[in-house]
Formats: C-alpha cells, structure tokens, sequence
C-alpha cells in the first residue's frame, strides 16, 4: 500500500529522459563522495544517492551541492521520501550503462520512514539502450565481474554542480561494485542473515540485490590448487539444493579456506551475499542457468537441527540408460541403475602422463539397458559391488568407446540405494524378481556391429581422403550394397593342405598340383575369393571378399557353391548371387595399397560383412546431423 | 500414389486436409470395428476412421496409417500398413519420431516425389 505514494518506474524513465516528471522516490542510501580539491569547506562534499521507487533502485544519483545542507541537517536520510523537481540525465557511457541522475532540486516529503517494498537494482540491460546493441558486452562485463574500464577514483568536480562529460573522475555505475549487493549501501545488520528474505534457488540472478538462500550442501569437491597469469590459487566447489532448484558454488583463496571445512555435506545452511554469474557450461552442469562464487561479503550461517528438514538431499534428473545411447560423449547426465557385476581393481598408465591409475567397471542395468561404468581411485579401490546395491550417479560422463560408457568425474555424486527417490525401490523390486537373471542390451558392446573402433565412411571418402595409401592399412566400415558380383571366379580350387591357401593347379588327372607345398594332392578344397562391386550413395568400389565374410555374403558355404559350379548348375547360381546383391549391409574394409609389378594399387579386402542394425544406424545419423546444425545448446 | 507427408501427433492440425502418413502404436480399436485409437510417436492420441472394417489389428501393434486429416483432427484412413513383429521388434519410436521432426524441420532435404 506503502508503494503508491512512490512513483514506480519512475528511474527507468529517468534515465530514458523524460525528466520533466516530478517522481516521488525514496532515498535507500546515501554517501559522500571524498572531493579530490583541498577545498576544506562543506560546499565541495558531494553526495551520491541510491534511490528507491518502489520497484527498482538506481545507484548513481548526484545530489546537488545547494542541497547538501539538507543531509547535514539530517532533514534528508536513509528512507526519506522526497519529489525530485528538476533532474537531468548525465549519460558518461550510455553503450555501457554508464549513466548518472543529476538531483538539482527536490523537496523533502518526509524525513523519517519505513522502507518501502522490497526493491531490486535496475538491470544494466535496461539502462542500456532499448536495441540492445550492448546487451552482449554487458554479459561479459556481468560474468567477469570486473568494470570493463578501469574503475574510476570517486572524485567529484570541486566547485560547480555541472559534471563535466567523459570525464574519468566520475563515479561509475559499475565501480567495485559486485552485481550483487552492493556494500556501500548495505543497510543496517548488514552481517547477519536476513531470514525474511529467503528465496527459492531457481529464482537468483545477478540482478538481485539483498537475498538469502537456505540449501543443502549436496556435494562438495576438494579443495584444488591452480595457477595463472595472476599467480597461484586454491578452490573448491559445492552444490547447493533446495525444494526448487540446484546452483554451483565455487570459494577461492581467503574464501576456499574459509568456508571449506565450515561446510558438509548434506547439511542445511542459510547464505546471502554471494555473487552470481552465468554458469561455465564447460565445467558447471548443474541445472541453473547461473553459478555462485562466494566472496568477502558471503554470509554462511548453519541451520538449527530441524529447520532444514523440508530441503530435499540432492536433485537428480535421470535419464534412462537407453536414452545415454542419444546423448552425446563427454555431455553429463544424472542415471540410477542397480550394480549387476563388477570387475577387479585394474591399474592402467596414462600414455600422456605416465601417470598410474586404478579403475574398476561396474555393469549398471535399468530395466530397459546396460551400460557399463568406469570408478576412478579411491571409489574404485573401495567399491564392492556383491550386494547387487542400486546406484544413483550425477553429473557422470558420457564417453563414445565401444558404443556409449560413463565415467565418474572428479564432481560426480554418487549415492547408494537412494531414499530422494521411488526409482530405487522399483529397481530393487525389478531386479530381485527378473533383472537379475536376464541380459539387456548393452550399450557398451559397440551396437554398430563391425563399427567398433573403425569410423564409418563413405565410400567416396575413400578418394577423398587418399585411405590405404599410407604405410599401414586403413580401417573403414561403409553402408552399401553389393552391386556386382564376379560368379565365375567367385571359388577356386585351393590345396588341402592346413594354411596353405594356394591355388592348385588341375592337373586333369584327378591330380592337383600345389607349387607351394612342391606336393601333388588327389583332392583339394573349395575356397572363396569374391570380387565385388559394392556401392553407397556416394560411389562404387571394387573389394574382396574371403572365406566366412564371402559365405556371409553368399549364404552358401564355399563348398556348395563349388560344387554348383561343378555341376554347371547355373540357375542355382544366379540365385545365390541375386540373393546376394541390391541388400544393404555394413562392410568392414582394409585397404592396403599394394605393389605390383610396376604398379601401385590399393587392394581392398572385406573383413567382416553385417547386417545394418537400423536403430544404431538411425540414432548416429541423427547425432550427425545435430552436429552439423548451428549449436544452440 | 501421392505423396503422403510423415507427421506425428502435434503436427496434425498443420496438415489438415492434407495427405498423411501416420505411425503409432494401436492404442484400442472401437466396437464398431471402423475406428481406432492411436498413440502416435509423440505419444499423442489421435483417432482413426476406416472405411473399411479394420482387420488383423490388435492393441499394442505398431501400424502405418495413410490418409487425410479432416477438420475434426481425426485421420480419415485408407490404408492401414500392418507390419511383422520381426519387422517391429526392434523399431525404436522416439528415434522414428526424431526422424519425423527433422523431415520438417529440413523440408528442402527431404526428398519426396523423384
């Protein structure tokens, strides 16, 4: 009610220029500028407002020097209500927001007051130009919270009230102030927390001014030292949960020290004064926009033993197993699933740093997947895994080898049979009754078959990209399709002989010759070397295609197919090889560039020949093509 | 045959009148054993009139529907595509509809009528 005797909006439309309104606001703060002139008498001082209009406050207000005396008097105070009769806009840097209220003449409507309403800093953004042709620069100057400029010293011009323009003697808005509660107006009981003003996680932002979170320590990092161009530094993160949201928040130096072993995990602590930023993507995946860093004006108080109960332990998003096969490798997801079997304590040297370390693989299973999970460490060294216990993981990643792992980070959580949520018990009942006993699909076991390890190309890639050209051969699988199959050379005779594999020659005489061995056989056997043409959307190639791959191929064994060819069984022939072609497959290639003669050809051999299984197929095209759009994410 | 353009539930009123095709999971079939309820792969539901009685269709099938959305967003149906369950047991419908999205959302890509 309080609020109507205020003209709301009125500093917005200030700063926009339209100064002939006579607003009625309230003076939220008051300080004075030290003037950098020896002039000793009062006439220099110089006093910068912070008003309130009931909805937003501005911090740059310059009072007039001929009104000094009615702050001197305490006629003017903290929470006075006054009418601003004349007002000018003093824009030193509009592109930044760099903009400041001159007050030339204003009444005192009511000396003594309450505050009125509870009202919250003006974004910069709005101050800005309506295009929002900085609005980007602005971010910058909000995350980095550090004034673009150089902060400039308060000094105020010494005599006149006129502020010369561009000058860097001026206050700006933006000087050594956090984005978040501003020090120099900071009320009365100023170090306490103010528990009135507890608001939910998923409302903070940067433009806050006084707020107060009560929130759960969900998870917290060691302590982690670093260096950069400013010299050596220590942090450490935690995350923070309430009934609303989740938000990271990082201590460094004097702050990491202090708060460090003040605060444990899953207690419930009250924290205001902190600053806030948009949140690094790169290492931050929690579930806010923003992240915290707590600074020199951080309050952190405990809660009493029962205040925190209705904050929840932690916030988890799952996902099922079966959709991490959609997600991208080293995104996070949060994933819950029961330890189905573990393997022993490995230790593996880092090739980059020659460094030891010890892992152990858990074999998570949901109801619809598996997937495996690798434990670094401490959490590998200390894991056991033989009561089949459910696990709930945050922010653990997601990694491509063999299809799709996760991998426990440094900042994952990891939780035993967790009470937050009703998937632990449906899980339990599942397994006990049928989980344990039956074999889901495993998205660790590389689901494109034949594509493990080997990229998938196009055959016109092959070109392209020069393969089988180098010293060793190139591993490829491509998408295609027979289109040509050479039938009349598709078996030849081969020796008897275990691993000789030549060609024997028919010596017409029920005879067969093999030069190899230097020996003469009465039997040989059948073998096959296939030469076909397979081709893709993008081009033809010519491959060969041995022993089982061929017999993949044909459906026939190599024995058969000789034997058809013995009896000049034409038709049955042209059926096998009918059958064989225009049928999409994966096939595994090696190329290897040959010398032959005076030749140099590049020889590709088929090593393996499967079937296209389409979901994988379908899922990796779609992450081709969400690479390929503009990132939006 | 013309071309019937791949929707999913919430596209359905954009093609109004349109030539469509539709694949979802038999959610019931009505009495009268000319309609149909089905869930779409944007797990919607959507109801489909036959004109013929609808045959070989039980609930929990995958089936391709093709006809034309009237302007009460039901389909008007012509040709009901029943499938094996070989041929379905492997059919990921949020990829299908994934796919669907895409078509859309690429329509110069999307090639149809060669």
């Amino acid at each position: 009610m309080a609020n109507q005797r205020l003209t709301t909006g009125a500093l917005l439309r200030y700063i926009r220029g339209s100064t002939t309104e006579k607003a009625i606001l309230q003076v939220v703060g008051i300080k004075s500028i030290e003037s950098k002139t020896d002039d000793p008498s009062n006439a220099s001082k110089r006093y910068r407002l912070m008003l309130s209009d009931g909805k937003s406050t501005f911090s740059s207000c310059m009072l007039g020097t001929q009104m000094n005396k009615l702050i001197e008097t305490e006629s003017l105070k903290e929470n006075s209500i006054v009418r601003i009769d004349r007002v000018m806009v003093n824009s030193i840097d509009k592109q930044n927001g760099r903009v400041m209220l001159m007050l030339y003449e204003l009444e005192v409507l009511q000396s003594d007051s309450e505050r009125i309403g509870d009202p919250v800093a003006l974004p910069l953004t709005d101050i800005i130009n309506n295009n929002g042709a900085s609005t980007n620069r602005l971010e910058t100057t909000n995350n980095n919270q550090a004034p673009t400029a150089a902060p400039a010293p308060a000094a105020a011009p010494s005599t006149t009230n006129v502020i010369r323009q561009g000058s860097k003697a001026l206050p700006t808005l933006d000087d050594r102030k956090k984005p978040n509660g501003d020090n120099r107006f900071a009320g009365k009981g100023g170090n306490s927390i103010d528990k009135e003003r507890i608001i939910n996680i998923d409302t903070l932002n940067p433009y806050m001014n006084k707020w107060t979170i009560k929130a759960r320590v969900s998870n917290k990092g060691a302590i982690r030292t670093y260096e950069n161009a400013r010299g050596p530094g220590k942090l450490f993160s935690c995350d923070l949960v309430d009934q609303s949201g989740e938000i990271r928040a990082t201590a460094f130096n004097a702050e990491c020290d202090k708060f460090h072993s003040m605060l444990e995990i899953g207690e419930v602590y009250y924290i205001a004064k902190a600053s806030l930023k948009a949140a690094n993507r790169q290492f931050n995946t929690t579930n806010n926009d923003y992240e915290m860093t707590f600074n020199h004006d951080t309050i952190i108080e405990a809660c009493d033993a029962g205040e925190g109960e209705n904050i929840p332990q932690v916030q988890f998003n799952f996902i099922p197993i079966s959709e991490i096969a959609n997600r991208s490798a080293n995104s996070t997801c949060d994933v819950i699933g029961v330890v189905k079997s573990t393997s022993d304590m490995q230790t593996i040297v880092s090739r980059a740093s020659q460094k030891e370390f010890n892992k152990r693989e858990i074999l998570l299973v949901d109801e619809k997947a598996s997937i495996s999970v690798t434990l670094w460490g401490q959490q590998a060294e200390e894991f056991d895994g033989s009561s089949n216990q459910v696990l709930a993981f945050k922010g653990i990643k997601i990694g491509d080898f063999n299809g799709r792992t996760l991998s426990c980070m440094n900042s994952t959580l990891i939780r035993q049979d967790p009470t937050e949520t009703p998937r632990t018990v449906e899980l339990r009942v599942w397994f006990d009754n049928e989980g344990k006993s039956i074999d889901l699909p495993d998205l660790s076991k590389g689901a494109d078959v034949g594509s493990r390890q080997t990229p998938i190309k196009t055959l016109s890639q092959i070109i392209s990209e020069g393969l089988g050209l180098g010293d060793k051969p190139d591993y490829i699988s491509v998408k295609a399709m027979t289109t040509l199959i050479k039938k009349d050379t598709a078996v030849y005779m081969m020796c008897p002989e275990e691993r000789c594999g030549k060609k024997v020659v028919d010596e017409n005489n029920g005879s067969y010759r093999c030069e190899k061995c230097n020996k003469t056989y009465s039997n040989f056997k059948w073998a096959y070397m296939v030469s076909a043409e397979i081709s893709d959307s993008t081009g033809s190639q010519w491959i060969t295609v041995f022993r089982n791959e061929a017999e993949a191929l044909l459906g026939v064994t190599a024995d058969e197919f000789g034997n058809h060819k013995l009896n000049q069984s034409e038709s049955i022939i042209e059926d096998i090889v009918r059958k064989a072609m225009n049928h999409e497959r994966i096939f595994k290639l090696r190329a290897k560039a040959d010398q032959y003669n005076d030749e140099r050809r590049i020889r590709f051999t088929c090593v393996s020949v499967a079937d296209i299984d389409w979901p994988s197929h379908g899922r990796r095209l779609i992450d081709e093509i969400k690479q390929m759009e503009p990132t939006q994410n | 045959m013309t071309h019937h353009y791949r929707i999913n539930g919430s596209m359905i009123q954009q093609f109004s009148g349109k030539p469509v095709s539709i694949i979802g999971t038999v959610s019931k079939i009505h009495p009268s054993g000319n309609v149909l309820d089905l869930e779409t792969s944007d797990q919607q539901h959507i109801v489909v009139r036959s004109s013929d009685h609808i045959v070989d269709v039980n609930p929990g099938n995958i089936i391709e529907v093709l006809g034309e959305v009237d302007n009460r967003n039901q389909i008007a149906c012509d040709t009901i595509v029943t499938f094996e369950p070989e041929q379905t047991a492997n059919f990921d419908m949020d990829m299908y509809n994934q796919a669907v999205m895409l078509f859309q959302h690429y329509p110069q890509d999307y090639l149809v009528n060669l």
